[in-house]
């Protein structure tokens, strides 16, 4: 899987490029800023082409959000390119805002998972095939701003994990493997989720992951 | 206006005045003045008062309807008055025909044009105008009423009339008739009551000017309904003991009120030099009347003393023409006093004005006193405009003034330090030789300044130095802490992007560098190596949370890339209690004030968690009136010290600086309300 990389620190960038190409990636290119991101993955070869592409939130010249708006750019102008942004401080408003368009290939991650080495890989590998990778900060500060104004109360403490963990885009396999049940019993608690919250069983996972996000960022 | 329209008010005010003078004529016919004399003398006193205020009014603003109104009214009672004694004495001479004939006058009028008069002068009163269009259509539902009224009377059948009977009777219409009566009574005591509602609503909504106006007439407004419901009720139920006097003096006090509150009320405005008139008529009258009392005491005196009595004494004459001319300086000078305190009130004479000036500004604050300021120079002047001008560098802003719903005026620049020409008479105000300001007093054209007027004027400029330095003192103190606060604001900006590029951004890059080494470590089978690199991994997630949150603590970034409205979602989705933000604006406000507002709801989170013990809090912020206001509230045990050293209380001085003000509401047992209010205006 071919990645392209994004950050304005080079230490940073380097160790993320390292890191990847030990897991197997082929990092096809390294960018410090929105417009050579946007260069990467514009006007390049196939085999040069990235599948997916790691960016940081905060670049110059403004160090706000331009990964963000480069994030977007991309799913809009290449949409078989999966984006996953990184960010220092969680904002669900960020993660709503790169998820809105509704389709999949996008990830919302806190900047310090790079540390599980494994999971963040899984996490790019994810996003690069099309998936979603959700950091679990965004879904339990939805969960919290639900309760606020509807609590979610009605769901069993059980049923909050397994909401959790489907919404960060794992499969009923992983959520099983996650909370040591079969996968059986993860599709009841799947059901009853979908029951509580009154939502339409979703016939594949994303589509999934999405109307669960749809719920939780209503108010 | 058109000289036209004003000799049509000179006519009817002398028409009115001839039959006010006829009828006292016909009063004093034996009988003529009726059963009451006394309310009958009043009555036509306070129809003079009609003609006199009615037209004075109309003169002055022949647009407004009220003049043209009390005119109405004016006339139309007087000439009921008049038909009454009239018809009373063509009877007693036995001429039934005239009698008919002015009691069918009388029979009608009232209805065509006193009633009518009324209601649409309460409708009016004191703009001149309707309140809305929509009145229009009652106003002419009022015209109809009275034409069908009117009608009705003109052809009725007098049943209890004796003597007499209608000219015009038509027998056929009689209970037509009858029915009219009734309806048309019942529809304005309606449209009366209507029309008192208006004026207590339009009361509640009024300028400050059409308030003082409105106060007189609500007054006798209130008194005449309260009679007027009186005397209904008494009637209905038979008690004419109380009914009959109670009826008598609804109409004496609509009869006197509507003048009486029209005079008081307009000259309080000094509508167009009204009172000019009246201060003069007042002084002109007490002199004549001093010095006939001169004459008639001193020659009818002398002349009795002497015993000359039908010899014309030239002695007694000369000695009173020269008392006459002594007194004349005196007599004016006192009559002036008292002519200025019947017609201006409240105006201060000008030792009074500059003895209490400062005094009078004392309990003002900030933002009330340059105001209260102008108003003090227009009270104790009599202008018509004022303007208080404060200077900042090179340019003259004018900051206040008098009435408040002046027109704002355009700054002036310096001209070699010195004042610019203005509009209006311009008076320096200094300190020491520093031009400070200035204040700018404009005359009524009746009214021109006179020399006492300006050295009052320039004694009060050298008191409002003092008032005028403190503020621009306070003004120059209030920047100062704004700026104080920007630039505090944007260190920890950019405190936080250095902790974010800086330390932050290394820590991420070393734990992930720390967990390669762990992996390494753990392939060649170092268990020791491993456990202690996994440890110290674990610390640096620790340390790199905590970074976080003081960086975050520092400035929130998502403050300044998406606003207030997702700095406080961001803020109660991490809050510890479940907190509800009910309202939060979508809308860019300056640096200084989003961080204020954000700061002042996260201060108030921070308290709710950790000492409110409440299980919810609710979040409202609103942008209304060009201020933010921002409330914050728990449903926890209350009681809370708002002085023992909160994090609150040093939010203050930061609320204040950008001009805001923070309160706190803590019973115990009904939970914390942090309530704030900051100007701002969206970008």
């Amino acid at each position: 899987m071919r990645v392209a990389v994004a950050d304005d620190s080079v230490l940073f960038r380097e160790g993320l490029a390292r890191l990847l190409s030990d897991g197997g990636f082929d990092v096809v290119g390294q960018a410090a800023n929105a417009d050579e991101l946007l260069a990467l993955v514009g006007e390049v070869p196939p085999d040069r082409r990235p599948d997916v592409a790691v960016v940081d939130i905060r670049m110059p010249p403004s160090h706000t959000t331009e990964g963000l708006v480069a994030a977007k750019t991309i799913r809009a102008e290449h949409p078989d390119i999966g984006v996953l942004v990184l960010s220092q401080y969680i904002e669900t408003e960020h993660a709503m805002d790169l998820l809105s368009d509704g389709s999949g290939g996008a990830g919302y991650l806190l900047k310090d998972r790079v540390a599980d080495i494994d999971g963040f890989r899984d996490a790019v590998q994810r996003v690069g095939e099309g998936g979603s990778a959700i950091d679990p900060e965004v879904i339990a500060r939805l969960v919290q701003r639900k309760r606020a104004v509807d609590p979610i109360a009605d769901l069993t403490d059980r049923e909050r994990d397994v909401l959790a963990l489907m919404a960060q885009g794992r499969s009923n396999r992983a959520i099983g493997a996650a909370l040591s049940l079969s996968e059986k019993t993860v599709e009841a608690h799947v059901r009853a989720i979908f029951t509580k919250l009154g939502l339409l069983p979703a016939p594949d996972e994303n589509r999934r992951v999405l109307a669960v996000l749809a719920f939780l960022r209503s108010t | 206006m058109t000289g036209g329209t004003r000799w049509v008010a000179l006519a009817a005010f002398v028409l009115t005045m001839l039959l006010v003078v006829a009828t006292a004529v016909l009063f004093t016919v034996d009988g003529a003045i009726g059963s009451d004399p006394v309310s009958n003398l009043l009555a036509l006193f306070a129809i003079a008062c009609y003609g006199v205020v009615g037209a004075l009014i109309a003169w002055r603003l022949p647009r407004s309807a009220c003049g043209w109104l009390l005119l109405l009214i004016g006339l139309g009672l007087v000439v009921t008055t008049a038909a009454d004694a009239a018809t009373t004495i063509a009877l007693r001479e036995g001429r039934t025909g005239f009698a008919s004939w002015a009691l069918w006058l009388n029979s009608w009028l009232l209805v065509a044009t006193v009633w009518p008069g009324i209601v649409v002068y309460l409708l009016v009163f004191p703009t001149g105008a309707l309140p809305s269009r929509r009145w229009r259509s009652f106003v002419i539902a009022i015209g109809v009423l009275a034409a069908v009224g009117a009608g009705a009377h003109m052809v009725a059948t007098w049943t209890d009339e004796p003597v007499l009977a209608n000219p015009l009777a038509i027998a056929a219409l009689a209970s037509v008739a009858d029915a009219a009566f009734i309806l048309v009574s019942f529809a304005f005591a309606v449209a009366l009551i209507a029309a008192v509602v208006s004026v207590v609503l339009r009361f509640r909504r009024a300028s400050q000017l059409d308030r003082q106006a409105l106060r007189w007439l609500a007054v006798v407004a209130v008194l005449a309904g309260a009679l007027l419901v009186v005397a209904i009720g008494a009637g209905v139920l038979g008690l004419h003991r109380i009914g009959d006097p109670a009826g008598a003096l609804f109409l004496l006090s609509v009869i006197l009120g509507l003048p009486l509150s029209a005079a008081v009320a307009l000259l309080k405005r000094r509508l167009s030099g009204i009172e000019v008139v009246a201060n003069r008529a007042i002084v002109y009258a007490a002199v004549v009347a001093a010095i006939t009392v001169i004459y008639a005491v001193v020659v009818g005196g002398v002349g009795a003393a002497v015993g000359g009595g039908d010899r014309p004494d030239v002695l007694a004459a000369v000695a009173a023409t020269v008392l006459a001319a002594l007194a004349f300086q005196p007599v004016r000078r006192r009559a002036q006093v008292l002519a200025d305190r019947v017609v201006y009130g409240e105006r201060a004479s000008p030792y009074e004005l500059v003895a209490t000036f400062t005094e009078r500004l004392d309990d003002a604050t900030l933002q009330e006193l340059l105001p209260r300021m102008a108003t003090l120079v227009a009270e104790g002047t009599g202008a018509d405009r004022v303007r208080v001008w404060l200077r900042a560098g090179d340019v003259l802003r004018a900051v206040a003034g008098f009435p408040p719903d002046l027109p704002p005026a355009p700054s002036g620049r310096l001209q070699g330090g010195e004042l610019p020409i203005l509009d209006d008479k311009a008076f320096a105000v200094r300190h020491g030789r520093d031009l400070l300001g200035a204040i700018t007093v404009g005359m009524p054209p009746q009214e021109p300044m006179t020399p006492t007027t300006e050295r009052l004027l320039l004694d009060l400029t050298n008191q409002a130095a003092l008032v005028l330095r403190n503020v621009a003192l306070l003004e120059e103190l209030q920047r100062s802490r704004q700026r104080l606060v920007t630039s505090q604001d944007e260190a920890r900006r950019q405190l936080e992007r250095d902790l974010h590029d800086g330390a932050q951004q290394r820590l991420v890059t070393l734990s992930m560098d720390l967990r390669m080494a762990r992996e390494q470590a753990l392939a060649s089978g170092d268990a020791e190596l491993t456990s202690r690199l996994d440890a110290a991994e674990q610390e640096l997630a620790r340390s790199l949370a905590e970074l976080r949150e003081l960086a975050r603590g520092i400035h929130p970034a998502i403050l300044t890339q998406n606003g207030l409205g997702a700095a406080l979602r961001s803020l109660a989705e991490r809050s510890t209690v479940l907190v509800e933000l009910r309202s939060a604006p979508e809308a860019r406000y300056s640096p200084e004030v989003e961080a204020t507002a954000y700061f002042v709801v996260s201060e108030a989170l921070a308290n709710v968690a950790k000492h409110a013990r409440a299980s919810r809090a609710w979040v409202e912020v609103r942008d209304g009136d060009g201020r933010l206001s921002i409330e914050v509230t728990d449903d926890g045990v209350g009681g809370a010290d708002v002085h023992a050293g909160s994090g609150l209380m040093g939010l203050t001085d930061r609320v204040e600086a950008v001009g805001g003000r923070i309160g706190v509401r803590s019973d115990p047992g009904t939970g914390t309300s942090v309530f704030a209010e900051i100007p701002c205006a969206s970008r």
